[in-house]
């Protein structure tokens, strides 16, 4: 494939005939919402790691503390 | 009884923690080639429609994510409804998982269909049967996650949000339904139809693919989420490996 | 009976109890539930008379007659029983075409349909254009005429 005819068919497929900008919106939205459902996931759990290792750390804390 | 022993086991924090790492990776590798190899298909592969032209290409986003909306409600309510009526935490952990999934795709859902109805339909938006009912369902999934922010304690956010979600189960059936029972602007399912798929497999094939793609995507998302979820509600949990 | 069967029954009664109300509430606003009329409702008086409803049908082929010069456009709408001429002005969807289903909202003025807004309704099928020509080859291309 030429270089031209590549441009060519690039530009075609980013046009849609004519639905482009319906379509690629649509398509943007929904890799936006996978984006962020895998950072807000992946958010999630690291705070939770995080702050289950502070409940074990201050629990061993304490419990050396009460010891005589 | 032996039978029950895997029912019990679910329950164990520790056991569905470990269970919910290794499926995280198990969904998700077929889960993104699904994803890249359907909607490549369904970009590129797929030929235009003789209708709606290329327009149709939206079906790709807009379906799957329809699918998955009602699956995540699904899961959803029979996750609180074991919780309720066993008065097991992890399901209630799992139901609170969901939640968010469910209400993006909801969300994606409504906006992709509003942006294929306006060029094809001539309007975003219009109050009919199918468009309302998945409005209503978006804000299930809102007035769920609202009403356990509202709660302080988390065994009654679970109760209360539980009873919000086994009730509006009642709407999932009304959504996939509402396109025969009333006239409507939308159109008949095209995958879920009687009399088989109303699609050469040149179309299907990639839209099948998006499907499943969705649904392991939901797989692994919904076991990241579960960690985190049964991480929170355990006050010491030794058995968390302090490197992992 | 154990709690947990208590609580098992208290939920079922609570999702039927749901239903139920819903299934008579749908019943009961059926009507308002439904998109639109279709021409057989029109003729036999289902629709309102006073008031803005919508109609729904095919554009029957050949009816759709355009005023020089401007957007107004007249055309038949029919459910292949009864049919309704529906009068319009403004811009139309992509899908308008003869032979297409459409949905148009106004009222009715001496037998005439007086439309506001004309909205395009297509079915669940999809197919390439190739095989939708070899499917029924008399048929005109798709938006040739207009």
């Amino acid at each position: 494939m030429s270089l031209q005819s590549f441009i060519q068919f690039f530009v075609q497929f980013i046009h849609m005939g004519g639905y482009g900008p319906y379509i690629w919106t649509a398509y943007g939205l929904t890799a936006g919402v996978y984006l962020w459902n895998i950072l807000s996931a992946r958010r999630l759990h690291t705070s939770a790691v995080m702050r289950a290792r502070q409940r074990l750390i201050a629990s061993a804390e304490s419990q050396a503390l009460e010891r005589p | 009884m032996a039978t029950w022993v895997w029912f019990h086991k679910l329950a164990s924090p520790p056991h569905i923690y470990r269970i919910a790492g290794r499926l995280t990776l198990l969904f998700t590798v077929p889960g993104v080639l699904a994803l890249i190899v359907g909607l490549y298909g369904g970009l590129v592969t797929a030929p235009a429609d003789y209708q709606q032209g290329d327009s149709f290409r939206i079906i790709y986003v807009h379906a799957p994510a329809a699918w998955l909306s009602l699956l995540c409600y699904t899961a959803m309510a029979i996750a609180a409804a074991v919780g309720l009526v066993w008065r097991m935490k992890v399901a209630h952990a799992f139901a609170a998982a969901t939640a968010p999934i469910g209400a993006s795709f909801a969300l994606v859902c409504l906006v992709s269909g509003s942006l294929w109805g306006r060029p094809m339909w001539g309007t975003w938006w219009v109050w009919d049967a199918r468009l309302t009912s998945q409005l209503v369902l978006f804000f299930l999934y809102l007035g769920y996650m609202a009403l356990r922010h509202s709660f302080d304690d988390l065994s009654r956010a679970d109760r209360a949000s539980g009873v919000l979600a086994v009730i509006g189960l009642v709407n999932v059936p009304i959504i996939h339904y509402s396109v025969y029972w009333w006239s409507t602007l939308h159109q008949g399912s095209t995958v879920l139809r009687a009399g088989g798929p109303s699609m050469p497999p040149s179309m299907l094939v990639p839209l099948l693919l998006c499907f499943f793609a969705y649904t392991c995507c939901y797989g692994a998302l919904v076991c990241v989420r579960l960690r985190a979820e049964v991480l929170n509600r355990e006050r010491s949990p030794n058995w968390l490996s302090l490197n992992a | 009976m154990t709690p947990r069967r208590k609580r098992l029954y208290a939920l079922i009664a609570i999702v039927a109890g749901v239903a139920v109300s819903a299934a008579i509430a749908l019943k009961a606003f059926n009507n308002n539930m439904l998109y639109f009329y279709d021409p057989s409702q029109v003729a036999a008086g289902v629709a309102p008379l006073h008031k803005t409803f919508r109609v729904g049908g095919m554009v029957t082929k050949g009816s759709v007659v355009r005023a020089p010069g401007s957007l107004e456009v007249r055309f038949v709408v029919t459910d292949f029983q009864h049919s309704v001429t529906v009068s319009y002005s403004g811009l139309l969807p992509d899908l308008f075409r003869e032979g297409q289903g459409i949905i148009a909202h106004g009222h009715l003025k001496d037998g005439m349909f007086m439309a506001d807004e004309v909205l395009a309704k297509h079915d669940e099928k999809y197919m390439p254009p190739e095989v939708a020509k070899s499917l029924k080859p008399p048929v005109a291309r798709p938006g040739a005429g207009t």
